[in-house]
């Protein structure tokens, strides 16, 4: 195969033919002054008149209708213009103030598992085992009479450093320690 | 949020949403420097692949380390350590060094979430809601049935049937699924691990089921890393654009910086050039990357199309006014004409809807952000593309990399759209990695962000590769051709192969390389030599008639089938030698003297002419012991001996006067590889090679060459290996035909524009197609000191560009031997006083 056969190419990304910013410049055969909006502009716009309609007392203050009027549609063109500003097509601006609203909410110790990882005081386990009669009849100590129920917390004492077993499920760890040591 | 994948087994990930995701592992392509008919077949292969997919992929492409004791265990795979001591002493100074270096490679991996078809369709739901169901509920897991998984691998292996071979696309193990998230959460750290070799067959990898919170590790996701901050300090996000993964098990915190792509370069790329995945490695920094892609099909671009030209025209309405607005809307016109034209001109083409998240990772926040703006700067200033890096979104854009994840808004936004074959111009999976699998470790690639070993495995070649077992070296003067020469020869000795030298350096630099052998020997062509090159006293019988008689035929230049040239051959038969007791050649050049046949006195007399002269005398003086041909070192010193020019040679009145010595000169080079050519095709269980440095000293007489190519076209049946050191491969390695059948070229700096194009054209590169590496070649490769500096930079010490066994091509850098005994002996220029000059 010659050399000429491999010319350089040029290739492109197509983004953009399917994806443009979507104005808004008319609605029906109506024109809207001061169009195109983005849609963004175009919806704050719509929630703006809301806004300023329903807050109207807070800052229609002058006597003079004309005046207030005034203020409102200064107010409303300002944000208008401001939503304007927004890039369009570079970052959707939805995700990115989502994402500022999750890190802001997120739990400052991280997630675990999907979870909010909380880190408990230090606590007490307290256990309730039930073992059978049968399993306590350890060769030398006192036969059990009822379910060995929880040992509750061990106080501190001598005991415990003890090889000796002090309580029935002691006995019962030491007969297994013994049995497993037989069979080795 | 919860890692959807409840069970892992085979290549599968059943998730909690009923989709069944497969991974394969990817083989990179090779590409590196490769001339332009490789690239494009590499790009091709990459267009085939988007368009076997149909539907959402993963393509991932992450760094592994490579373990320096898996290296070194290629190193020694087949030699048997007991018997070379040596190499196994090499192996493990190797390991030491190996073990300070950042090795690894990129590993490419492809998840495709597969197709619910006919029953699964309701089936797959109904079962992700009774596993979450039974999760809520306490209940013990279960795992996919078997038929389930049978039925599923059958659907994954049908869809790699549909890949590209040239991928060699393998399905995933578990253990290699379990890497992968191991490897997301741990990048950038010290627990970075290398890819888990395949099993062995001692666990069925195939009943092998795990499952979510038993063998995928659940990391502590941390937005920012607001963890690190003290409790009532203000959190800044846009100050803090990471994400810090934890591990639970190991308490290791990666600090990772993804970022997206969303803007592309206006003008497009150009291809080949602009490799933009591939070729990412050129930032200098560890970066991993994740593509998450939909492949649509032509029919359904179409019609997306037409609705966007709706759209478009609609746009025209709304912004009914000349300005701007309309300008941008013409531009978008033409970008869909274009778009639609593709489509038109290639009925199978498809779209890639891609998504590319880029990520960096390190151990501390701060260094993580530094690597994010260097690579937002390489890119936007080398390929023009616009990089985001949204705070808040650091730890979706995480989820977004995990195979089994669903394609998550911030991704779906994000895409960028082209064709199949735009999008194959960034040639994401590639390779620059070069050599064996096993043998001799000769240098390290440098085409990656991590460096790779290059072992060339000489055994392989004659055996499975059928290619001829050489190696030629060329650059100029200090570019480290003989280094690389002269470890090669250790290591092929260490293993227990045999090595010729033919050393013409006055100084002795092989015979000071070889010192370090034992029972290595020396001949010296000199008036002071200490041991004997007769071809008679040397060589077998008959190997002795034959060598002797084309000795004698160049030293005195007759046919062999004249009157002289057949006496000649009659004395010379062992039959005869054996009747007569012409044991050496000086019994018989006496036996021809007083011989009464004139025509023999005459040959006598000749060859006494030469016999007399002083460098003769380690082939005519029977005082001198004769050399040991079994040595496994052996080093043929032709510094004094002088040499015909190619004119002397091609110019009948400067042939006719050539003076005796030059004669001498001539005659003992063929004599010399004559009898390296015995040595090294004697056994066939043994790797042998002749070392040529100087090689225009051999190539340069007709009957020397016509042995190097001979060497070269029978070694590989006789395990015989030749390498070859020049400065210029277009005259020095001999013919056309010799050039090419060399198949390891190496080609290190030479700062002279004609022998670095001359060296590139016989690498295989076209010199005019490949400016910038000539420019690498003639000032990228081991710089020489600049301004003040008063030596070169050590570090930059043997670099070039190798091609190897499977005509790859690529930057690597030598490794001269291990051992700090073997490693002094390679270098040149040995000391004045050094024992090894004595004669």
């Amino acid at each position: 195969m010659g050399r000429d056969e491999y010319v350089t190419e040029r290739v492109r990304f197509y983004t953009r033919a399917r994806r443009f910013p979507q104005m808004i410049g008319k609605i029906g055969d109506l024109r809207l002054f001061g169009g195109p909006y983005t849609t963004a502009q175009f919806l704050v716009g719509i929630l703006g008149i809301w806004v300023l309609v329903q807050s109207a007392p807070l800052w229609a203050r002058s006597s003079n209708l004309f005046l207030n009027l005034l203020v409102g549609v200064l107010l409303l063109v300002g944000l208008v213009r401001l939503v304007g500003l927004l890039p369009s097509m570079s970052f959707s601006p939805g995700l990115r103030a989502r994402g500022l609203l999750r890190v802001y909410l997120a739990p400052r110790e991280g997630t675990y598992r999907g979870q909010r990882l909380r880190v408990r005081r230090p606590h007490r386990l307290r256990t309730r085992i039930s073992v059978p009669l049968e399993e306590l009849a350890v060769p030398g100590s006192t036969p059990a009479t009822t379910a060995a129920t929880s040992p509750g917390p061990p106080a501190p004492s001598e005991h415990r450093s003890h090889a000796a077993p002090v309580s029935n499920v002691s006995a019962l760890l030491a007969q297994t320690i013994k049995a497993e040591g037989a069979g080795r | 949020m919860r890692s959807p994948i409840v069970a892992a087994t085979g290549n599968l990930a059943f998730t909690d949403n009923g989709t069944v995701w497969a991974t394969w592992r990817l083989a990179p392509q090779a590409y590196g420097m490769r001339p332009l008919k490789y690239r494009h077949a590499a790009r091709n292969a990459h267009t085939a692949l988007f368009r076997a997919i149909n539907g959402e992929g993963l393509l991932l492409g992450l760094l592994a380390r490579t373990d320096p004791a898996a290296v070194v265990e290629r190193m020694i795979e087949g030699v048997d350590l007991a018997r070379h001591p040596g190499w196994a002493a090499e192996a493990e100074a190797r390991l030491d060094e190996l073990e300070t270096m950042p090795l690894g490679q990129r590993t490419f991996w492809l998840s495709v979430p597969l197709v619910n078809e006919s029953k699964e369709m309701l089936m797959a739901p109904v079962r992700s809601w009774w596993s979450t169901l039974a999760d809520l509920a306490a209940l013990p897991r279960s795992g996919p049935g078997q038929a389930l998984v049978a039925q599923r691998l059958a659907q994954a292996e049908a869809l790699r049937a549909e890949l590209p071979s040239v991928f060699a696309p393998r399905p995933a193990t578990v253990a290699e699924q379990l890497w992968i998230h191991l490897q997301l959460m741990q990048r950038g750290t010290a627990g970075d691990q290398e890819v888990p070799a395949l099993s062995d067959g001692s666990v069925d990898a195939e009943t092998l089921t795990i499952y979510t919170g038993a063998g995928l590790p659940s990391p502590i996701l941390d937005e920012g890393g607001q963890s690190d901050l003290a409790r009532k300090s203000t959190f800044n996000p846009f100050k803090r654009k990471f994400v810090k993964i934890t591990d639970p098990v190991t308490d290791l915190a990666s600090y990772q910086q993804s970022s997206i792509i969303t803007g592309t370069p206006v003008g497009g790329l150009s291809f080949p050039g602009g490799e933009w995945l591939g070729r990412i490695d050129e930032s200098g920094l560890e970066v991993d990357w994740a593509l998450r892609f939909r492949v649509r099909a032509g029919r359904e671009v179409r019609a997306r199309n037409a609705k966007a030209l709706r759209n478009l025209n609609d746009q025209y309405d709304q912004q009914d006014d000349p300005g701007l607005s309309q300008s941008s809307l013409c531009v978008v016109a033409g970008a869909l004409a274009e778009y639609e034209q593709e489509f038109a001109s290639d009925e199978n083409e498809v779209e890639v809807a891609a998504t590319t998240i880029l990520t960096v990772a390190g151990a501390t926040g701060e260094s993580t952000m530094e690597q994010g703006r260097a690579l937002r700067e390489f890119m936007t200033d080398v390929w023009d593309f616009r990089l985001a890096t949204e705070p808040g979104l650091q730890e979706e854009l995480w989820h977004a990399c995990v195979p089994g994840n669903p394609t998550r808004r911030v991704a779906l936004k994000s895409q960028q759209i082209t064709t199949s074959r735009a999008f194959s111009a960034a040639v994401p999976v590639m390779t620059s990695s070069l050599g064996d699998p096993a043998g001799v470790l000769v240098a390290l690639g440098l085409g990656g962000i991590r460096v790779s070993p290059v072992l060339l495995d000489f055994d392989g070649a004659a055996s499975r590769l059928h290619s001829a077992i050489a190696v030629g070296v060329c650059g100029e003067l200090g570019s480290g051709k003989s280094v690389l020469l002269k470890s090669l020869a250790l290591s092929i000795l260490a293993r227990g192969g045999q090595c010729v030298a033919i050393d013409r350096s006055p100084p002795g630099e092989w015979e000071q390389a070889f010192a370090v052998v034992e029972g290595q020997q020396t001949i010296s062509i000199s008036p002071d030599a200490t041991t004997s090159l007769d071809p008679l006293r040397t060589l077998p019988p008959a190997a002795a008639a034959t060598v002797t008689q084309s000795f004698v035929t160049a030293l005195l230049r007759i046919p062999v089938a004249s009157v002289q040239g057949m006496l000649l051959s009659e004395v010379l038969d062992p039959s005869y030698r054996q009747t007569h007791t012409l044991r050496s050649m000086a019994d018989v050049v006496g036996h021809l003297s007083a011989h009464s046949d004139p025509q023999a006195a005459e040959l006598g007399r000749r060859i006494k002419a030469f016999a007399n002269l002083d460098l003769a005398r380690a082939i005519f003086d029977p005082s001198l012991p004769g050399a040991d041909l079994t040595a496994p070192a052996l080093v043929v010193r032709t510094h004094e001996l002088t040499l015909p020019s190619k004119d002397e040679l091609t110019i009948r009145h400067l042939y006719e006067e050539l003076p005796l010595e030059k004669i001498l000169g001539r005659a003992i080079y063929t004599l010399a590889i004559a009898t390296a050519r015995r040595i090294c095709f004697r056994d066939r269980s043994r790797l042998a090679f002749l070392f040529l440095d100087e090689a225009h000293s051999a190539t340069i007489s007709p009957e020397a060459e016509r042995e190097t190519s001979d060497w070269l076209r029978d070694g590989r049946k006789n395990k015989a290996g030749l390498a070859l050191g020049s400065h210029d491969p277009s005259h020095d390695f001999g013919t056309d035909v010799l050039r090419r059948l060399i198949p390891v070229r190496v080609v290190m700096r030479h700062r002279d524009e004609d022998l670095a194009a001359a060296s590139l054209k016989w690498l295989g590169l076209d010199p005019s197609t490949s400016p910038d590496v000539l420019d690498l070649v003639t000032t990228g490769l081991s710089p020489m000191p600049e301004g003040d500096q008063a030596s070169a930079d050590p570090t930059r010490a043997g670099e070039g560009v190798m091609r190897d066994l499977r005509n790859r091509i690529g930057l690597i850098k030598t490794l001269p031997p291990a051992l700090p005994g073997a490693r002094e002996a390679v270098f040149s220029t040995p000391p004045a006083t050094s024992e090894s000059q004595a004669p």
